[in-house]
């Protein structure tokens, strides 16, 4: 079955429910209705929904995630910057001045000084020699003579030539970083300047990126140790407890929880100048995706309005709808029955119509003979004519029995016209119902053949109804056919339940189009006469009854008219 | 509607039943009268001229019987065509005429005699439309309130009256009657007041008793709603 | 009006031909037939004056009848009969061609007036 058939197979299915009694039958087309209609408007609303979620989502990631990325890498650049510039100062100077001259306190003070002047935060310079001495030194502390040889900065600046260190607590526990630069000069010697680094730029440049309460921005080592305080992590040297990525990496934001059970969105920038810190830049989900967060819940907000208010839109208009189809059809049911009814009323009418026009004849036929009676008495005085007024007198009685059988048939008639549930034989019925066609028949010269079945099964039915139903198809075929055409009544038993009537005419027949339509209410192909409900009422009697009525016809040639009618009717409601 | 609808299949029942009993009557009056005929015709010619006279008259029953049985017959026919249309436009005064004849028979077996005076106007005939069947079942329901409450050799008169501008139908009672007073609650007891007032609210009309005379009063809408 | 000839024509046996009796006591004299074939037949074979004929029947009906007679005997009057509550065929028939018509069952004194003005409008 194509998919079209069975959508539309589903849609009448939800739509249709003819089969069901009344009461019922509203209520489930209401709620089918009010179903469909629901998840037309609410599962389209729901993914629309859904997709702009997700979009809006990732966004305002996106937005968010950026900002904090670029934040976070400039910041880095900066500090990058910063000992880059310490650095290559200290190069400099380990460039420029030889061994002699820098192992020179005096000369090394003097240096200091003016470095002191161009640049911020440096806290002491000294040389140390190949084998880890501290030759000379100008700072605060008391450095000089110092063997930093077991020290691991010292290994490290042998091999790299420069070192920037990892924060420390310094003499006076304020954090410093160090910084070492190394020059091979001749004679296989090297000259090692280190030089201490004041952190309180740090937290100048990290306050300079001017972040808001809920964020918080700090260094770390690659080993997960705090280099500049934190907010929110802990201070100088603690651990910092989130787990970071590590490796080599550009800038990236990932999303964590914290300890103390926070969504924080952490971007880290790890430095690629020759150092382990990485940038960190932290900042709670929540005040982050603050406007996300405005945004879904004023979008799931109106979702939820819209839902509600589908609902009772859809849910008073289905009431309304309902409403009308079963006004409409009820108006629909009592105007059929009010034509039902006339229908009725005129078939019983036209019937006693044609017994009173029957009747004419044979009391004509009374009249003349009794006529006749008194003229031989007047005109012919031979009262031999014994035989002779016999003979009248027998036409006379014949006569009044014709005109007895007659009105006799419809006093029968008048007499069963309440709706009763009789065991009908439908041969003795349609005999009936011919009865009353016999003298269009003869006028007519229509052949009437019938090929009633013997002994067929009566069936439970009423009368009235039964009769109006063939008087309309045997009259429908009377008016078919042509004078001297042929109608043919057969009736059989069809099957076990069931009992058949065909009735068969020679006459005009029907074309397709006329035949699709003719149990059609209004369809009438009489021009004048005829509301075109004779076949609609027809059909309708049948149906009711539990029964079926089928045509089949051909153009010139004729039709067949086929009743099914159970033997046990199934009256709906009464009539 | 449904219950007006019934009834007036019921009501055709027996008004053709009615019509039919008639003419059974009219056809065994014919039988005897030709029986008699025969009979004396059997025993021999000189009978014949003996009993002319008896002769003549059963030839004269016979006419009128054939008289009566066309007459019978032309009432069920118009009768019969009423059922034609349930809505039609119908001619106030020959219902009325033609009911009075269909209820003849009833009214002689209660002995009372019905009569219909046309109203003296000129002008076009009074038409409504409205239910055909039904508007002589209420005229009938009329008549059989009026029969309970009668005794024999009273009169019945159906008449069209304009009161206030609307054309009513007066159902008045003569004869040997009580008292106003208990005219009224006699036939408001009747076994047919309520069935009255039911066909009337079919017509979407009103039966009521009259105040002034004896008899009821019945009005009806020029046109009634589908 | 001694010796008319009539044609009367019906299919209802016993009626039309106690009719024709009755029409022969006062003189007439009348022929029947019981159908349309069979009257138009008793026309050719000898003309009537006059024709009285049923518009009920079967076979060749009424009005077909009539309207051979009245194309291939226009001077012949017919009178034609009719059912009762049936005034339409009357008045359908009279345009047809017929002089007047008759409702069943007949009064014979007015059947025998009727023919009388019918001689007398075509003579």
């Amino acid at each position: 079955m194509s998919s079209k058939n069975l959508w539309t197979r589903l849609i009448k299915g939800l739509l249709h429910n003819s089969d069901d009694d009344t009461a019922n039958r509203y209520r489930i087309l209401r709620r089918n209705i009010f179903i469909l209609m629901i998840l037309i408007t609410i599962i389209p609303l729901t993914i629309m929904a859904v997709i702009y979620q997700h979009e809006y989502q990732s966004s305002i990631k996106k937005e968010i995630v950026i900002p904090l990325q670029t934040l976070t890498n400039k910041t880095k650049h900066t500090f990058e910057l910063f000992f880059e510039e310490r650095l290559s100062v200290i190069r400099f100077i380990a460039a420029s001045y030889s061994f002699e001259e820098l192992s020179d306190q005096k000369n090394l003070n003097r240096i200091f000084e003016a470095l002191m002047d161009e640049y911020c935060c440096l806290v002491d310079l000294g040389l140390i020699n190949k084998k880890g001495i501290q030759l000379s030194y100008s700072g605060p502390y008391e450095f000089l003579g110092k063997n930093y040889s077991k020290q691991s900065w010292f290994q490290e600046v042998i091999v790299k030539g420069n070192y920037i260190s990892d924060v420390f607590m310094g003499y006076r526990q304020f954090p410093h970083v160090a910084i070492a630069v190394l020059r091979r000069i001749e004679g296989g010697r090297y000259l090692i300047l280190r030089s201490t680094i004041d952190t309180s730029k740090f937290d100048d440049i990290i306050a300079s990126m001017e972040l808001d309460q809920e964020s918080d921005a700090f260094l770390i080592n690659r080993d997960g140790i705090i280099q500049t305080s934190s907010r929110f992590y802990g201070k100088v040297l603690d651990k910092y407890p989130v787990p970071f990525p590590r490796g080599n990496y550009g800038p990236i934001v990932v999303e964590e929880t914290d300890p103390q059970n926070r969504k924080m969105l952490i971007a880290y920038a790890p430095l690629t100048t020759r150092s382990d810190y990485i940038m960190v830049l932290a900042k709670q989900r929540s005040a982050l995706l603050k406007p996300w967060y405005t945004l879904r819940s004023k979008m799931l907000f109106a979702f939820a309005i819209s839902v509600v208010t589908i609902i009772l839109v859809v849910f008073k208009l289905t009431d309304t709808v309902v409403k009308r189809v079963k006004d409409a059809d009820e108006k629909r049911e009592l105007t059929y029955r009010e034509f039902q009814h006339t229908h009725k009323l005129s078939s019983i009418g036209r019937l006693a119509a044609g017994v009173a026009h029957e009747i004419n004849n044979p009391m004509a036929i009374i009249n003349e003979k009794a006529g006749l009676m008194k003229d031989l008495v007047a005109y012919d005085n031979q009262f031999q004519k014994k035989e002779k007024f016999l003979g009248l007198i027998d036409s006379i009685l014949k006569s009044v029995e014709r005109c007895s059988a007659i009105t006799h048939r419809l006093l029968g008639f008048a007499r069963r016209m309440e709706v009763q549930l009789v065991e009908l034989d439908l041969n003795e019925l349609i005999q009936e119902t011919l009865s009353f066609l016999d003298k269009e028949a003869l006028y007519r010269n229509i052949e009437l053949i019938l090929h009633l079945t013997d002994n067929l099964p009566r069936i439970s039915s009423d009368r009235g109804q039964m009769q109006q139903v063939f008087l309309n198809i045997i009259n429908n075929a009377f008016a078919a056919v042509e004078d001297e055409g042929r109608i043919t009544i057969t009736s059989w038993e069809e099957d076990s339940d069931t009992v058949g009537v065909s009735i068969q005419d020679n006459g005009i027949g029907m074309s397709e189009e006329i035949l699709k339509s003719i149990f059609d209410p209004f369809f009438s192909t009489k021009q004048e006469n005829g509301t075109g409900l004779g076949l609609a009422i027809t059909y309708g009697i049948a149906k009711k009854m539990g029964g079926d009525i089928k045509v089949k016809s051909k153009q010139g040639e004729g039709t067949i008219f086929t009743v099914y009618l159970p033997k046990k009717a199934k009256i709906g409601s009464g009539e | 509607m449904n219950k007006c609808a019934e009834k007036e299949v019921a009501f055709f029942g027996r008004i053709t039943a009615d019509i039919t009993h008639e003419l059974k009557n009219v056809l065994a009056i014919i039988r005897e009268s030709s029986g008699l005929m025969g009979d004396i015709i059997a025993i021999s010619p000189e009978a014949i001229i003996k009993h002319q006279e008896k002769m003549q008259n059963s030839l004269v029953r016979i006419k009128d019987q054939i008289e009566r049985g066309v007459e019978l017959t032309d009432r069920l026919n118009k009768f019969a065509h009423s059922t034609d249309e349930t809505m039609a436009k119908i001619d106030l005064q020959e219902t009325i005429e033609q009911l009075i004849t269909l209820a003849q028979r009833f009214a002689r077996l209660k002995h009372v005699v019905l009569k219909t005076v046309p109203p003296n106007q000129e002008g076009p005939p009074i038409t409504l439309v409205t239910r055909h069947i039904q508007l002589q079942m209420a005229l009938f329901a009329s008549l059989e309130c009026c029969f309970t409450v009668m005794s024999a050799g009273g009169e019945i008169n159906i008449g069209i009256r304009k009161t206030k501008g609307k054309n009513t139908v007066h159902v008045v009672c003569k004869g040997d009657l009580p008292s106003q007073s208990e005219f009224v609650r006699n036939i408001s007891e009747s076994e047919k007041w309520p069935v009255l007032q039911e066909i009337a609210a079919c017509l979407e009309g009103s039966a009521n008793l009259d105040e002034t005379e004896h008899g009821i009063v019945l009005r009806f809408p020029e046109e009634i709603s589908r | 009006m001694k010796n008319l000839k009539i044609l009367l024509v019906d299919d209802e046996e016993e009626f039309v031909t106690t009719l024709a009796e009755r029409l022969e006591l006062r003189g007439l004299q009348a022929r029947t037939a019981l159908n349309g074939e069979d009257a138009l037949h008793m026309i050719e074979a000898e003309t009537p004056r006059i024709v009285i004929l049923d518009v009920m029947m079967p076979g060749l009906g009424g009005f077909e009848v009539l309207r051979r007679i009245k194309a291939q005997h226009p001077q012949i009057p017919v009178i034609l009969l009719t059912g009762r509550g049936s005034e339409k065929e009357g008045v359908k028939g009279m345009e047809l061609g017929a002089f007047d018509y008759l409702m069943k069952p007949l009064n014979i004194e007015e059947l025998i007036k009727k023919m009388q003005e019918a001689i007398k409008s075509q003579p």
